[in-house]
């Protein structure tokens, strides 16, 4: 037990009120493990948003049934759940023209922050050979990598967080029907088309594996749980915290790798017209991108996990933190 | 360039919104004029903020976005075709929502931090916890700028007397401010509580803040309490209820396992209440060392510490001495400075190309209204203006309404030129609802207001003419000096702090509710000068801010022109004494007891004079031997005063009667209300007339003016020959030529 305060003698007080507790009985302190408190990670806009879509493009699906009321409260989860039950078929009619085009807003984000990503890409090694001159030619020919993406990642492990370090994270399903869904269209993530830069990537040694489709590993990365550091990841938090960990596209922090899709999205020459999530949104496709209308064409459904509203007002107003 | 301030939500209760609003005042101070926009503004607040739809800045403007939990408007604070800016308020982390709606709203929130970062130019922490956030999440040109306080609104006495007495009991009683949320750990203070009571059985804990009655998290902290004793939800509380519950206080209680900043924990260092914190997130950073901040919830030792703070004084005062000390650190004096630092590179504006020096000083005349218009203050300015014009370059600034009540425009916006003097009118954006207008004074008169309520009443009273206060901060170095008139109105109290360094102000200061308003202490604190009526007005200022600027009392001239009694009453075909106001006939004058008094002495006295008004009017003048002419030619109403028995001044409220010094300057006595001290003072300098607290005195008084009539009037002559304006506008040329000697310098 600590007490901070510049105004009190503190250790004369704890012994005080230690003594005190010792006399009525109670157990006095014992050194506690605290963690260390830190900021909270970067969350990666451009995945985060991408993943957001994608999860919220069907406008036929159900938000999932929740309330922080009891009572009343559960009779309208009750009626919520009846009234779907029932009118499902009428809701999927009546948004069937929104999910089209909720599709097409998810896909053309999809391709413009691919877009995105790889001009950053392409500035940063600009930049790289602006200011590879500099260097003596000797162990520039032994350290300056020899690829762009080297280059990018080499930079990457030494620069500090910044916004474009912070692209190299890669989107990853948010939910595990996602995950099985693409686990099942990708058992082989390595046997897909890949540009040879990603398998560049994979190749360095200096920058930990990358996650697969099968087993996203960002958000409880080894590297992002170091104690005490003000980068902590989300893995850190959540492996403190007590429920279930859910896989978000967060933590920006150097050096984390990135994955398959983002790759893919990246690379503005790689065959992938239907957008980065294509891999995400295909249920059964073994390989074969069936695009949008594979997903439209999967049967509504309710359940999944807890949603918001990504970039949205984030419902009611009364749901905004108020100072009192 | 203006600095504009976009909010996601603008209503009562919000930090972000006082913390919006804070910065507006210290940006004022800067030099920098800006509006409010939000997307969400709460009722009654339309007049501070705007929707955020109608945002519109200029290329060379700055946008400050305060962000928080997701909001729409990170998407537009991007796009936005000028500099743009962030202040971080911080974001709960999503741990403590997992599984619930708010969580991805928390991480979206977070997302569009990281989002902004490349298209914003400054970034705003509001602590250093924040500010590395920021840096986290991509951002450079990073700047810490804390929150602010005003210790003075938590003083005793702004407490509510109501709630401090039902508060009133044993001890020691624990305080925990903040909304009902998860990771604010409610619960936790009631474990500290329940080890409190073995401790002391007596002991209460007092929990304030907005909570939902039905949530299942408030329900289960209900639940919880009923086991307990002495446990009091207080809920959502006004200002001075506020108060109250800090200063019923021994001890206050941060259980949060989060924060940004903590203004909670100001607050009761304000409000003299020691605190007792859990060190998480930005909260040891905000106690600064003052208070104690611990590192473990061990609840039984913390009821012993709470205890001891509570009862040993060689404890406690030590630690209040030292947040005392702390709160300079969130002085608006040391905010600002940090706020200059953040905003280094963005330098107050500064005209497109710099005027040729002038022969004679560029002087601008602010008011509310000008021309064909009826006020004292207005009537002042107008004056002034007149009698400075052959000195100085005057330009009077000023809006293009005409009526005080709805503030509707009436005068064309643009130059103008009125009896030989410039004018340069705006348009006002918001025309008032006085009856709305009236019952928000109802609610925050005479009792403790936060800053947001004052400023409100301020934009409800108006006029609301943001291209005035753009003129005035984009014209700084246009205009030698700037000469306010009349404290009371929104162009003053916005306007003046822009300027403030080259201003004098005319506050012609009432003796009325809204002067208790903390809100105004920039207007009579900041200006070079005060330039006051009346000695009884330079009380007043004394009384409600002791620190304010210079005074002065200057008077005001009084003209004589020459005069002819009968001409009126043959012109108005009035054949009987009479006595005259000449004014706004309006409830707040006075007038309606003036009528009471007059049919009362009608009644009683077959030969009682007539009584007849002239003025612009807002009220029924129906009576016996009640005469209303309207609004009058200025030749008749010198005539009038000329010919009056005496001329009544009713009202209560008046820094400075002209309608006196007029009535004096045509040997004419009069009969003043003797509930105001200003009216009193002037009747007892020049012996010119008598005052009047009710019907009795009223009717005496009038009796002996009738019968000293000519002598009362000679006083009266004599004291108005002393003050001419001849001394006045000398007086006002030395103020002037401070400023001006200074800016040499």
């Amino acid at each position: 037990m600590k007490l901070l305060g510049r105004d009190i003698p503190a250790r004369e007080l704890i012994a005080r009120i230690e003594e005190r507790l010792r006399t009525r009985g109670l157990p006095t302190s014992e050194p506690v493990e605290i963690p260390a408190e830190g900021v909270e990670p970067r969350v990666e806009p451009l995945t985060f948003n991408l993943h957001a879509l994608e999860e919220h493009s069907d406008a036929t699906r159900a938000l999932p049934l929740h309330t922080h009321r009891g009572g009343v409260g559960q009779l309208v989860v009750v009626a919520k759940w009846a009234f779907r039950k029932t009118c499902q078929v009428f809701i999927n009619e009546a948004l069937g023209r929104q999910r089209v085009f909720n599709g097409h807003v998810r896909d053309s984000y999809a391709q413009l922050s691919a877009e995105v990503l790889r001009l950053r890409r392409e500035v940063e090694q600009l930049r790289a050979r602006q200011s590879a001159p500099a260097l003596v030619e000797e162990p520039r020919r032994q350290q300056t990598p020899t690829t762009r993406q080297e280059l990018v990642i080499s930079r990457a492990a030494t620069a500090p967080a910044s916004a474009t370090d912070g692209d190299l994270v890669l989107p990853k399903p948010r939910t595990t029907t996602a995950k099985k869904e693409n686990a099942q269209a990708h058992p082989e993530p390595a046997q897909r088309p890949e540009p040879s830069s990603t398998r560049l990537e994979r190749k360095d040694a200096s920058v930990p594996q990358p996650p697969t489709q099968d087993a996203p590993t960002s958000a409880k990365s080894p590297s992002t749980s170091s104690k005490g550091s003000p980068l902590r990841g989300a893995g850190a938090r959540n492996a403190r915290t007590p429920g279930k960990a859910k896989p978000r596209p967060v933590a920006g922090n150097k050096g984390t790798p990135p994955t398959d899709v983002a790759a893919n999205a990246a690379s503005s020459n790689a065959p992938q017209p239907t957008s980065a999530s294509a891999a995400n949104r295909e249920p059964h496709g073994a390989g074969k991108a069936t695009g949008r209308a594979g997903k439209m064409n999967r049967p509504p459904h309710g359940g999944g996990k807890p949603t918001g509203h990504a970039g949205s007002r984030s419902g009611k107003a009364s749901r905004r933190p108020r100072r009192r | 360039m203006a600095i504009h301030q976009l909010i996601a939500s603008f209503v009562p209760g919000d930090a972000t919104g006082q913390a919006a609003l804070h910065l507006q005042l210290l940006l004022r101070r800067m030099g920098h004029w800006g509006g409010l926009y939000a997307d969400e503004v709460g009722p009654g607040l339309e007049g501070l903020a705007s929707p955020a739809a109608t945002l519109q800045p200029e290329p060379g403007d700055l946008v400050l976005y305060h962000h928080g939990i997701a909001s729409p408007l990170s998407s537009r604070l991007m796009h936005l075709p000028c500099r743009r800016g962030l202040v971080f308020h911080n974001i709960s982390p999503a741990r403590f929502y997992q599984g619930l709606p708010l969580e991805d709203a928390l991480v979206a929130g977070r997302a569009q931090l990281a989002a902004m970062a490349p298209f914003v130019d400054v970034a705003i922490g509001v602590s250093d916890y924040n500010a590395a956030e920021l840096r986290v999440a991509g951002y450079r040109n990073v700047h810490t700028v804390p929150l602010l306080i005003e210790p003075e609104r938590f003083g005793g006495d702004r407490a509510d007397a109501k709630l401090l007495r039902r508060l009133e009991g044993p001890g020691p009683v624990l305080l925990g401010v903040s909304r009902v949320m998860p990771h604010k750990r409610f619960e936790d203070l009631l474990a500290l509580h329940r080890e409190l009571l073995r401790l002391r059985p007596q002991a209460r804990l007092l929990m304030v803040g907005g909570y939902e009655p039905g949530s299942r998290y408030f329900r289960s902290l209900q639940r919880e309490a009923k086991g307990l004793g002495g446990v009091n939800f207080l809920g959502r509380l006004n200002h001075a209820q506020l108060v109250a519950a800090y200063r019923s206080a021994s001890v206050f209680v941060s259980m949060s396992e989060h924060e940004g900043f903590g203004v909670p924990l100001i607050e009761a260092m304000a409000a003299d209440v020691p605190v007792m914190a859990y060190a998480a997130a930005a909260v040891p950073e905000t106690l600064g060392g003052a208070g104690v901040a611990f590192d473990q919830k061990r609840f039984a030792f913390l009821a012993e510490l709470a205890v001891d703070l509570s009862e040993d004084l060689s404890l406690r005062e030590p630690v209040l001495e030292g947040q005392r000390r702390r709160l300079a650190h969130f002085s608006a004096a040391s905010v600002q400075q940090a706020l200059e630092r953040a905003l280094e590179d963005t330098p107050a504006p500064r005209p497109r190309h710099p005027p040729r020096p002038p022969k004679r000083p560029r002087v601008a005349v602010v008011v509310q209204r000008y021309g064909e218009v009826t006020g004292g203050a207005e009537m002042l300015a107008a004056q002034v203006a007149e009698h400075l014009t052959p000195h100085w370059d005057i330009t009077v600034v000023t809006t293009c309404a005409k009526n005080h009540l709805s503030w509707e425009n009436v005068f064309p916006a643009g130059p103008d030129t009125v009896r030989g003097v410039d004018v340069l009118r705006f348009p006002v954006t918001r025309s008032r609802n006085i009856r709305g207008f009236n019952g928000l004074s109802r609610q925050l008169f005479d009792r403790s207001n936060e800053r947001l309520r004052e400023e409100q009443w301020i934009a409800e009273q108006g006029p609301l003419s943001p291209g005035l206060l753009r003129h005035l901060a984009t014209t700084r170095d246009v205009y030698d000096g700037y000469l306010f008139f009349t404290y009371l109105y929104a162009p003053t109290v916005w306007g003046l702090p822009l300027v403030a360094d080259r201003a004098l102000l005319v506050p012609t200061t009432h003796d009325e509710a809204p002067i208790r308003f903390d809100a105004y202490r920039d207007v009579f604190e900041r200006p070079r000068a005060l330039l006051c009526l009346t000695p009884e007005e330079l009380t007043i200022i004394e009384k409600y801010f002791p620190n304010h600027a210079r005074t002065r009392v200057v008077g005001v001239g009084v003209d004589r022109p020459a005069a002819d009694g009968t001409r009126f009453k043959e012109k108005h075909g009035l054949h009987r004494p009479y006595l005259l106001y000449v004014g706004r006939q309006e409830p707040g004058k006075g007038v309606p007891e003036l009528l009471q008094h007059h049919q009362a002495l009608k009644q009683r006295f077959a030969d009682a004079p007539d009584l007849v008004l002239a003025g612009d009017a807002h009220m029924d003048l129906s009576g016996e031997g009640v005469r209303y002419m309207g609004r009058i030619p200025e030749q008749d109403k010198h005539d009038a005063l000329a010919g009056a028995l005496a001329v009544v001044v009713p009202s209560r409220y008046e820094s400075l009667s002209l309608l006196t010094l007029e009535a004096f300057a045509q040997a004419t006595p009069v009969l003043v209300n003797g509930r105001s001290d200003v009216l009193v003072g002037q009747v007892s300098r020049s012996g010119a007339g008598r005052a009047y607290t009710d019907l009795d005195s009223f009717i005496t008084g009038l009796r002996e003016v009738g019968e000293h009539r000519d002598s009362l009037g000679k006083q009266g002559l004599a004291y108005v020959k002393k003050q001419g304006w001849p001394q006045v506008v000398a007086t006002y040329k030395e103020e002037l030529e401070r400023i001006l000697e200074e800016k040499r310098r």
